[in-house]
């Protein structure tokens, strides 16, 4: 006889406990152990707590196809030769009133350090089961044409507790090395935040969140240009920034709100009812006079931080944006605020590719980099149903309760 | 409104005086080479409104703030008048700033503050009260930055208290050699231009200015970081 492994269904339930019986084999007439099932057939035993969730068994799950039955797809016949290509190659660039001069980017200058690597464009996106976000950080034309590096960035995290952080930093153009200082003050703002938030936002200790950035440009000064200790004055030098962050925190399905803070001319804009409101930020300029060129960044800490808080309903939109950004979008009645809107205000929420494709705009005079964040409420119909990140909130001791009730 | 974007206003305030005369010819060369390089430097171009102003006994705006990459023809040419009134000038300076600088405005531009490039061969005319005319061009809130360059017989403490800062205040040093004085101006004065242009639309928007090679300052710094007039 052969042995013959029993063939077992991939939806079959739990293995149960392994158990044996004695049998004779019949080849060599001895008695032996027969187990059933055989060791490796049997499925890893998992606490109960930890299976996964099956949509069928759990109704706080989506009625997703069960996989009772086995899926057969009814494959049409395989057409000769290779697969046909779906959709435009060609993809060319949203033009604003006149272009900037067409350019190809230059390899970036010696002076302005490219290691670590640091790309033309950074593009991210994501959705839990109480928001979803679009990011982009662009280089301007100026820049790509000049061989100077993006000196804005962002970063964008989805914390364990279900809520979000979005940091977004605009280096200053008189500091070669901004490039580096906006990534260092993202990086270690989204960092901060995500080691010492607690259960209440209003707790957080924001000038100590400014000053460890700060701190942090300052030993980055040190370890770059080989200084005995952190300098404050080389880190203003080669890597002074803005920097905006943002926490936010879901309240119920639909509605969110966001806690800001901001060190610099970086702009943060509530799309509401289709119109453009500035909340924070934005450059200082006089109506009689001219443009002020003076922008205050990191390392120097603002003496005094008040956060703004700002609650996103079901249809709102967040922004958060650098003066790339906002130089071009005006008070939004504007060319560039109807693009916004167009991307912004569809049913569900633009593609990663089609968010940068639009902040990538050109228009004449408006060279910048340019990085925009973008916040939406869980609320449209076909809103990716993740629901790990709502499972994870009710269960975890340390966050805020009574705030967030399940759908 | 619907945003333009940042743009830089030049001023280029020219000496048209009596004295002038043999060297109109080179000013108006150096004129056209600025409108020529700008159309070869696309990123500036657009971000800076040029304007020249001549001044003699009056002064007349030749050009309006324009973007030179749109400028149909040739300017109208400099031409050599009279006497040298700073008072004109600056007059003339007052009224192009309370029009232009609210103009672009009202067309959606940010406004950067307004450069004048002022290039003179003599001495203010007369007893002209010219400090208080200059005086009322620097209380307007979009004041200029004031650039002088001094050549042939330009008084040194004169060009010392035309400019606003004393290390935009230059003398050539080319002495009787007004022909090749100008041509380094022109050289200067566009490169300074095109890199202000350039930096219009960032953050960095401070006028850009490396003096040209044959000319010094008219003010010396003492040891201590104070200027004085030099008496030479």
């Amino acid at each position: 006889m052969t042995w013959r492994r029993k063939a077992t269904k991939p939806d079959a339930a739990p293995a149960p406990e392994a158990t044996r019986t004695q049998v004779r084999d019949p080849r060599t007439g001895r008695r032996r152990w027969r187990w059933w099932p055989w060791p490796r057939h049997r499925a890893p035993q998992v606490p109960p707590d930890e299976r996964p969730r099956d949509a069928i068994t759990d109704p706080a799950l989506p009625a997703w196809t069960p996989l009772r039955e086995p899926i057969r797809m009814a494959e049409p016949p395989a057409p000769p030769g290779v697969a046909p290509i779906f959709g435009p190659t060609v993809v060319p660039q949203i033009v604003v009133g006149s272009p900037s001069p067409p350019t190809e980017p230059t390899a970036t200058a010696d002076t302005y350090r490219s290691f670590p690597f640091h790309p033309d464009t950074a593009i991210d996106g994501w959705s839990t089961s109480t928001m979803t976000l679009r990011g982009t950080s662009v280089r301007g034309h100026l820049h790509r044409s000049h061989g100077i590096p993006r000196q804005d960035d962002f970063t964008m995290h989805h914390l364990p507790d279900g809520r979000a952080i979005i940091t977004v930093a605009d280096g200053v153009s008189q500091a070669t090395q901004s490039h580096h200082g906006a990534t260092s003050a993202t990086r270690n703002a989204a960092t901060w935040l995500a080691r010492n938030l607690t259960a209440d936002v209003a707790d957080t200790d924001w000038s100590n969140l400014f000053q460890s950035a700060s701190w942090a440009l300052s030993m980055k000064a040190q370890n770059t240009f080989g200084l005995d200790q952190p300098d404050p004055l080389r880190a203003e030098q080669e890597f002074a920034t803005t920097l905006v962050c943002a926490v936010i925190e879901p309240l119920r399905p639909g509605h969110l709100r966001a806690h800001v803070v901001n060190c610099g001319d970086s702009s943060t804009w509530l799309l509401s009812g289709g119109r453009f409101q500035e909340l924070a930020g934005g450059k200082d300029g006089s109506p009689e006079g001219v443009a002020s060129s003076e922008v205050t960044g990191l390392p120097r800490v603002p003496k005094h931080i008040e956060p703004i808080v700002i609650d996103i309903n079901p249809g709102d939109v967040l922004l958060i944006g650098t003066d790339g950004v906002s130089e071009p979008l005006g008070d939004g009645q504007s060319a560039v605020g109807d693009l916004l809107r167009d991307v912004l205000l569809r049913p569900g929420p633009p593609s990663l590719i089609e968010f940068a494709h639009a902040v990538d705009f050109s228009r004449e005079t408006f060279d910048d980099d340019r990085t925009l964040v973008a916040l939406w409420p869980a609320h449209h119909p076909g809103h990716p149903p993740t629901a790990e990140a709502g499972a994870t909130l009710r269960s975890d001791p340390t966050a805020p309760t009574g705030r967030w009730q399940p759908a | 409104m619907e945003p333009r974007g940042r743009v830089l206003l030049v001023y280029f305030v020219a000496d048209e005086s009596g004295s002038m005369e043999p060297y109109i010819s080179e000013l108006n060369d150096g004129l056209l080479s600025l409108q020529a390089a700008l159309q070869r430097e696309p990123w500036a171009a657009g971000k800076v409104r040029f304007s020249v102003i001549g001044f003699s006994e009056t002064a007349f705006t030749y050009l309006e703030p324009a973007d030179m990459r749109f400028l149909q023809g040739e300017m109208q040419p400099l031409t050599a008048q009279t006497v040298t009134s700073y008072t004109a000038a600056f007059d003339e300076l007052d009224y192009r700033l309370s029009v232009d600088v609210p103009s672009l405005k009202q067309q959606g531009f940010v406004v950067h503050r307004p450069s004048v490039f002022f290039l003179t061969d003599g001495r203010p005319t007369g007893n002209e009260d010219w400090r208080a005319a200059r005086q009322r061009v620097l209380n307007r809130p979009d004041h200029p930055n004031i650039l002088a360059f001094g050549i042939g017989e330009a008084d040194r403490a004169t060009i010392g208290e035309v400019a606003t800062k004393p290390n935009w205040a230059l003398m050539s040093l080319h002495g009787r050699d007004i022909a090749g004085a100008l041509e380094e101006f022109f050289v200067s004065l566009t490169q300074s231009v095109i890199s202000s242009g350039q930096v219009a639309g960032s953050e960095t928007a401070d006028l850009q200015f490396e003096p040209p090679e044959g000319f010094n300052l008219a003010i010396e710094f003492d040891d201590d970081g104070s200027s004085q007039h030099s008496a030479r």
